[in-house]
Order: C-alpha cells, then structure tokens, then sequence
C-alpha cells in the first residue's frame, strides 16, 4: 500500500508539475476574457470604435482611457502565456488610437483600431 | 508587465521541466556521452535558456521545441536499444588504434585523429610509453581503453598466489553526526554496538562523528569532526584568497 503510493507520488507529481506548467503557458485565450466591466478589452474596442464612426469624440476619449486601464489589467494576468512583443504592439496601438481620438481623426483611429483587432485576436497564438 | 517577474516564472518553468526531462532521459547522458549526446545536451540546455529569457514570444512554444527535442532523444535511445544496427548507425562502434602493439594508421585518419591526440589520451590513463601498449580502443563515447602489454601490468596478489580476503562495499553508519539507522539495520547491527565500537576508540556520541563507515571486514572507519591534525598542510603555493 505505502509502495503504491509513492509510486504514484513518484510519477504523478512530475506529471501534475508539467501539467500545471502546460496550463499556464496556454492560459492566455482564458485569462484575456473579460471577468468584469473594468477589463473587458473587446467590448472597450467596440464602444471606441461605435463612438469614432459616429463622430461622438466626447464618449470616445472617455472609453479610449477606460480601454487602455482594461488592457493594463489583462496584460497583468496574460504576460506569462503571451509574448512581450504582441504586448507592445497592442499597448502601441492604444496610445497611438488615444492620440487619433484626441485629433479626432476618424481614419487614423479606426486604423488603429483594426490592427489593435488583429493583434487581440491572434494575441495566444 | 513586470519583466522580471515573468522572467522568474519562466525561469521556474524551464528549470523544472529540464530536471524532470532529465530525470526521463536517464544516467546515459552523462556516463556514455557520444558527440550527438553532447550536441543534443547543449541544444536542450540552450533551449531552456530561451524559454527563460527571450521574451519577445511565448514560452509555450520553446517549451513545444524542448519537449520535441527530448521526445526524439527518448526516440533514438529507445531504436538504439531494440535494434542494434541502428545502434551501430547512430553512436558509431569502438575502433581498435593499437593492435597488437602496432598503431593503426588507418583507422587514426578514419577518426580524423593524429598520432598527438592518441599519445595524449595514453598519457591521460598513465601510459607514457607506446611501446608498452598492446591494444587500445577507441571507444564510441570518445574514451579509450587501453590493455598494456603483460610485462607492463601491474603485479597482483593472483600472480604471487598470495589469498586475499573479500573487500565489497562499505556501510556508511553515521553520516554528519546522524546514525543512519536504516543500515545499521541492513548489516544487522543496533545502535547499542555501535556505542560501544565508538567509545572503545574514545568517542563519547555518534554527533562528535562527521563520517563512519563498516568496511566489509567488520572494521570500523571513524572521522571525526575534531581532527588530529597539528599542522596543516598548505596546498596553496601563492598568497591570496582561499
């Protein structure tokens, strides 16, 4: 019985060690949904991107910073599944997309906007 | 993002991986290190390194690529296991380089060795004189084993008949001032014996005892942690920190 158990112990607990380390590296596509209104990345992106097509620069500028606070928060649990560069080029986009919202410069924006889309999506792979 | 937390998660990661990767491929990277062996370890411990530090990408991937790396060792252990001309294949066989007292030219440029290189490894099994060699063999993991010629072996009791007595292995019985009772158990022996073996040569507990060890012939080794020496010899030959 004591046999058994340590055998067990002997090779389970390398293979939950592996196992656990797995589930880490592949937590991004769990760990970047929203778990709140604060980090809800996605929906930020959209209600920019709704306010920029309309010409509602007021709303946009307060959803851009709401937008770059919920990323900040996702960026904190994803950074050990994800590399730093697709990081960067998000964070990049979002100031840049600040930038435009404040110029209000609708072509600039929505560019941004794209390829921060681009980028969130494909973000884990 | 905290780079350097994420490096010492990463790094966690790799160094656990790497220990229990290692652990899997066995004793065979280290004792019979072939070339390939070699390669492959640096490539593993290389891409370890990766998996901590570069973070321009995720650490899956490397990770993918430490665990395909090992996968295919595990692969080409096990081909060379089950099937030997694969074996044969794979690690290469030893090469006679001294036959019969003569070195094999041939086969020295075959290795790509020069008649250095084998005087060299001689000289590192403390043969200095080719002459006195009868065979020597390269062996697959780079080593050679040489079998001097009989004059110039070492005598041994077996060629002077004298009997000798059988010498195994010795029991370690108390290990940094700890009885390793689980031995004492294994050669049949209590604590109360060896009390008694200690103060018959003066020692009063097993903690005034570093090493002690039971040699096959019942006869006890002691090292204590106080030792005897008056003056120690200095094996530094410059002045500085030791």
């Amino acid at each position: 019985m004591k046999k058994a158990f340590y055998s067990i112990l002997y090779y389970g607990v390398p293979v939950v060690i592996l196992a656990v380390f797995v589930a880490a590296m592949n937590s991004a596509p769990y760990l970047k949904r929203s778990f709140g209104p604060h980090d809800d990345v996605p929906g930020l992106m959209a209600a920019v991107e709704a306010h920029v097509a309309a010409g509602r620069w007021d709303q946009a500028r307060t959803d851009v910073e709401r937008l770059i606070a919920a990323w900040e928060t996702v960026t904190e649990r994803i950074q050990f599944s994800v590399g730093r560069d697709k990081l960067t080029r998000i964070s990049a986009n979002l100031a840049r997309l600040r930038g435009a919202v404040m110029a209000e410069d609708r072509a600039g924006a929505l560019v941004e906007l794209g390829e921060a889309w681009e980028q969130w999506d494909s973000l884990e792979r | 993002m905290d780079q350097a937390l994420v490096v010492v998660v990463r790094g966690i990661i790799a160094f656990t991986s790497l220990l229990i990767f290692a652990r899997v491929l066995g004793k065979q990277q280290i004792s019979q290190l072939t070339f390939f062996e070699y390669v492959l370890g640096i490539t593993i411990g290389s891409m370890a390194a990766s998996l901590t530090t570069d973070l321009r990408a995720p650490a899956w991937p490397h990770w993918v690529g430490l665990l395909t790396w090992v996968l295919a060792a595990l692969a080409v252990q096990w081909v060379t296991l089950k099937w030997r001309y694969a074996a044969k294949y794979i690690d290469g066989e030893p090469t006679v380089v001294i036959m019969n007292g003569q070195v094999m030219e041939k086969a020295l440029r075959t290795l790509r060795y020069r008649l250095s290189d084998l005087l060299e490894l001689l000289r590192t099994k403390g043969v200095f004189d080719l002459s006195e060699v009868e065979f020597a063999v390269l062996e697959a993991n780079g080593s050679l084993s040489v079998l001097r010629k009989s004059q110039h072996q070492p005598l041994t009791p077996k060629d002077l008949n004298l009997p000798t007595s059988y010498k195994g292995v010795s029991t370690e019985l108390i290990y940094d001032g700890v009885v390793v009772d689980q031995n004492l158990e294994q050669v049949g022996l209590d604590r109360s014996w060896l009390e008694a073996e200690l103060k018959k040569q003066g020692i009063q507990s097993p903690e005034e005892v570093f090493a002690a060890t039971l040699e096959t012939s019942g006869k006890l080794y002691v090292d204590r942690y106080r030792d005897r020496v008056k003056r120690l010899v200095d094996a530094s030959d410059f002045k500085g920190p030791s």
